[in-house]
């Protein structure tokens, strides 16, 4: 759960719940609504993370107070009708995070190969 | 019934709050669901519901533990800072002779004003913001109250009263939708609160006085203007001859003034200020409003002081009450015989209470404070005449007082 705590080092916020670090790396592309960033994540993660409304209004309530992420505004998706939607997007500090929690991911994946643990197939 | 109706209901358990904010981004996020997804199946149906057990009751434990933990401080707070100063309203009650209904009014509304500040607190866990709203604005009208009635409360405990009802009534009214009621509320609470800090105990306007050294009983004649300047007091000693003073640093703290005298205008540079610039007073409020005590100047020198307010019954300059100290009032102290005009006796003991002197007449089985006069003479209170001590060895040995019916003469037994 990332908790509202004073800004400091985009370090400070890791490691971020699965939910979030996707929600994040979705508005990495740049505005997004809510039902965007739910496709996105879900696209991206091959249908093994779903967020309900719940789940992700919950995180983003989080994240918005958290200072990860900022309201960009409401207009209407001409995809999805003409009812007004509220995009999000990163802000600078959430880009930091997001960006160290990769770089972390990373470390981890390129640890977990060098014990040949992924990318290759067990004996 | 249809799947949007049973959403909007299943949404009822995420916290009001949240509700507030995001209930029509979630209920357009649904739709969209509805309409790439078929309803019908059980399959849609457990992934909503298991969305909505998964998230709702993390997001109500947040809610509440973020308001849970501010009321419990400012339960704690409001608890310890109302025993404090009711526990102090009643030490000074007990220290003060007079004045018992205003202690124990201004007990009575710190009692209720602290029980209605923990209703808010009991309103806002429970989620009855009308009634908490209720609560805060009765305990500001009884902390207000009290304030009026006990003027000598501490400057603390005012702006906790003052500050941590009108903070949450601002929190409560933050308009998550707009509120002409709770905005002109807030508009008229944070109007009314700085006259009232303004409000001081020491009333405004011309004081008169006497100062005098202590050894004698000679005092000269001053006057004090009390003027408000911004949100505090002014006060401003002018003597009968010589330059004019600034009270600074004054302390009012139940029946004590205290403040120090400094020059009212400034000093060519090199030149030392003189006279009365430095010295430090400390009064004792007496019964007719007026406060007398000593000033202590750098050098250690002490003098007498009284300071009386405008409109006092009793001016300074027809019926004195001039201080006197702790050794002046032990020469007088003492069982005194006595001879009364028309040839019957009487004993007077006069003795010292709460730093006062007072007379008690076997005769009359009457007891009064003796007003000092000056010069060893003293008017028993409420009487139209003056009794004259005489003194041996510094110590009274006897007095005569001039009445309407002749002359009675005292004379010191032990």
């Amino acid at each position: 759960m990332v908790t509202k705590r004073r800004v400091g080092k985009p370090e400070s916020y890791l490691p971020l719940p699965p939910a979030t670090f996707h929600i994040l790396v979705a508005l990495a592309d740049g505005e997004l609504h809510g039902y965007a960033i739910m496709k996105g994540v879900e696209a991206r993660s091959e249908g093994s993370v779903r967020l309900g409304p719940g789940t992700l209004y919950g995180s983003l309530k989080r994240l918005l107070e958290a200072g990860l992420v900022e309201e960009g505004g409401e207009r209407a998706d001409p995809a999805r009708g003409d009812e007004r939607r509220r995009y999000y997007r990163l802000t600078p500090l959430g880009l930091s995070v997001v960006r160290a929690e990769a770089r972390r991911l990373d470390a981890m994946v390129r640890a977990a190969r060098r014990k040949k643990l992924i990318g290759e197939r067990p004996a | 019934m249809s799947a949007e109706r049973i959403y909007r209901l299943l949404l009822r358990a995420y916290p009001p709050d949240f509700r507030a904010e995001y209930e029509r981004e979630m209920v357009l996020l649904f739709r969209d669901q509805c309409r790439e997804s078929d309803v019908r199946t059980l399959g849609f149906w457990v992934r909503v519901i298991w969305d909505v057990v998964r998230s709702a009751p993390a997001l109500r434990a947040e809610a509440t533990r973020t308001v849970e933990v501010i009321m419990k401080l400012a339960a704690i707070l409001t608890v310890l800072l109302g025993a404090y100063g009711i526990l102090g309203a009643m030490n000074e009650w007990g220290a003060a002779s007079q004045h018992a209904g205003t202690y124990v009014l201004a007990i009575v509304l710190g009692v209720a004003a602290s029980l209605l500040l923990l209703g808010t607190g009991v309103g806002i866990l429970l989620q009855k913001r009308q009634a908490a709203r209720l609560a805060l604005v009765a305990s500001l009208v009884c902390f207000v109250a009290a304030r009026l009635v006990f003027p000598w409360m501490s400057i603390f405990l005012q702006l906790i009263g003052f500050v941590l009802p009108l903070g949450l009534l601002i929190a409560l009214y933050w308009p998550r939708k707009s509120s002409t009621l709770g905005a002109a509320s807030i508009v008229l609470v944070g109007l009314a609160v700085p006259p009232l800090g303004r409000a001081q105990a020491l009333p405004i306007g011309r004081w008169t006085g006497s100062a005098g050294p202590m050894d004698r009983p000679a005092a000269h004649p001053i006057t004090f203007d009390v003027t408000a300047v911004g949100d505090s007091l002014q006060v401003m000693l002018h003597p009968d001859r010589g330059d004019d003073y600034r009270l600074d640093a004054i302390r009012l703290r139940g029946d004590t003034l205290g403040f120090t005298l400094l020059l009212a205008h400034a000093l060519p540079p090199g030149d030392l200020p003189g006279g009365a610039h430095g010295v430090r007073c400390m009064l004792l409020r007496q019964g007719d409003r007026s406060y007398t005590g000593t000033c202590t100047g750098p050098d250690g020198m002490r003098s007498d002081l009284r300071m009386v307010p405008p409109g006092s019954t009793q001016a300074a300059d027809t019926v004195r009450d001039l201080p006197l100290t702790a050794a002046q009032r032990q020469s007088f102290v003492g069982t005194y015989s006595v001879t009364l005009p028309m040839g019957g006796r009487d004993v007077l003991l006069v003795f010292e209470e709460n730093g006062l002197l007072k007379a008690h007449s076997s005769h009359e089985n009457r007891t009064g404070r003796l007003l000092y006069q000056g010069d060893g003479a003293f008017r028993p209170e409420g009487s139209n005449f003056v009794i004259t001590f005489v003194f041996d060895s510094g110590r009274a040995k006897g007095f005569t007082g001039h009445r309407e019916d002749g002359v009675m003469k005292g004379t010191r037994t032990q």
